[in-house]
């Protein structure tokens, strides 16, 4: 099956939709990427070895504990939500709706850029 | 390439861009854990329901090996990527120019300032105890031995030590951070460039009741002779030392030896 990278606009959003994941429960890499499959349709789909520096740069911030844990019979890492993971989450999650509801409203807007009234 | 090629070749291409080897260690023992479950995963599709392939295929260990790279991504893709999120865990390696370009000088400043603190202080100090609660007569006109040292500690401060330790210290942030090796260059070819133009000059005597001069400042000329005979050498001693600095501290071994974050190497092993 082949894998279509996301564009350019999606920067940011590894690291919003690992930190929503992992505020669910603790989970490990590959746990993680067939995640995000199976809650977007196999709409995103990062290369899955690009999930890791992510993970690593956030757990260096603190917004992730990272414990080498065994799991079905093998060891692995398993990713965990701190306390300020959590409060980057709430940012994140923030910042996304404003683009959000920006893009919308230039998608949805009249030729003159003005909001689309309803 | 086989799995295993390919973890190597990303070990390698991590080691390139100057990652430590803490880094690039748990880096590659995770996607070796990610392959071993997606091998599992494409071999026993009845444990992942869930995936929508084509099953036949996947069975094939060439199906496994040849989507592999385009599952997890070639190792030169990766190793961008991962340069790029590691670099981003610091300030320095999201701000290069901040750090490299900006930062130098005002380190200098501060270094320069630094030593001659540490060491004038307790000199100052001691000619203050000395006269006014041993009560040792201590004139400082009388002792030109004395001058002497203080000015020359102050002018190797200014073009010896404090440059020398503002291009190690720069050198050894860019490599633990995995910075490209041209940023503390840039600092040094800087530093050079500033230290290359300081003069300064002393008389502690110039004749009888005249008080010692001592000048400092920067010597900025535009003449062809000037600047090939009197800056350029100057410029040129001082870059070499600053690149000697950088080729030592990017060494494989150096760089390798660093530690990696604390979150990483106080990981448990498997």
């Amino acid at each position: 099956m082949a894998k279509n990278s996301n564009p350019d606009y999606l920067n940011g959003v590894p690291e919003l939709v690992l930190l929503q994941l992992l505020e669910r429960r603790p989970m490990y890499g590959y746990e993680l990427v067939r995640a995000i499959e199976r809650s977007t349709g196999e709409v995103l789909a990062f290369g899955e070895g690009c999930i890791y520096p992510v993970l690593h740069r956030l757990e260096a911030d603190g917004s992730l504990a990272g414990k080498r844990e065994t799991v079905q019979g093998r060891s692995r890492v398993v990713y965990r939500l701190t306390a300020g993971g959590r409060m980057r989450l709430v940012g994140r999650i923030a910042a996304w709706r404003n683009v959000s509801v920006a893009v919308n409203q230039i998608l949805l807007g009249d030729e003159h850029g003005r909001p689309a009234t309803t | 390439m086989d799995d295993q090629q390919r973890l190597e070749a990303l070990r390698a291409e991590l080691a390139s861009r100057g990652l430590s080897r803490a880094y690039i260690e748990r880096l590659v023992a995770e996607l070796d854990d990610h392959i071993a479950d997606l091998a599992n995963h494409l071999l026993n599709p009845a444990s992942h329901l869930e995936r929508n392939l084509d099953m036949s295929a996947a069975r094939k260990p060439d199906y496994f090996v040849d989507n592999l790279g385009e599952r997890i991504g070639t190792p030169t893709q990766l190793a961008i990527f991962a340069a790029e999120q590691y670099r981003a865990r610091s300030f320095l390696g999201r701000h290069p120019i901040l750090t490299f370009v900006m930062a130098p000088l005002p380190v200098f400043a501060a270094l320069c300032l630094t030593y001659y603190l540490v060491v004038a202080l307790p000199i100052l100090a001691f000619v203050y105890l000395a006269e006014h609660v041993l009560g040792w007569p201590f004139a400082i006109e009388k002792h030109p031995w004395f001058g002497c040292g203080v000015l020359t500690f102050f002018s190797c401060d200014l073009v010896v030590l404090a440059p020398i330790t503002t291009a190690w210290l720069l050198s050894r942030l860019a490599i633990r951070n995995a910075v490209n090796w041209r940023w503390p260059t840039v600092a040094c070819a800087l530093l050079a460039a500033v230290v290359a133009m300081v003069r300064f000059s002393w008389n502690l005597h110039p004749g009888p009741h005249q008080n010692g001069v001592f000048t400092i400042g920067f010597n900025v000329g535009s003449s062809a002779q000037w600047i090939l005979l009197d800056w350029l050498p100057k410029f040129g001693l001082a870059l070499a030392i600053g690149l000697a600095l950088v080729w030592r501290a990017r060494r494989p071994g150096d760089a390798q030896n660093s530690d990696g974050p604390a979150t990483i190497s106080t990981l448990p092993a498997a």
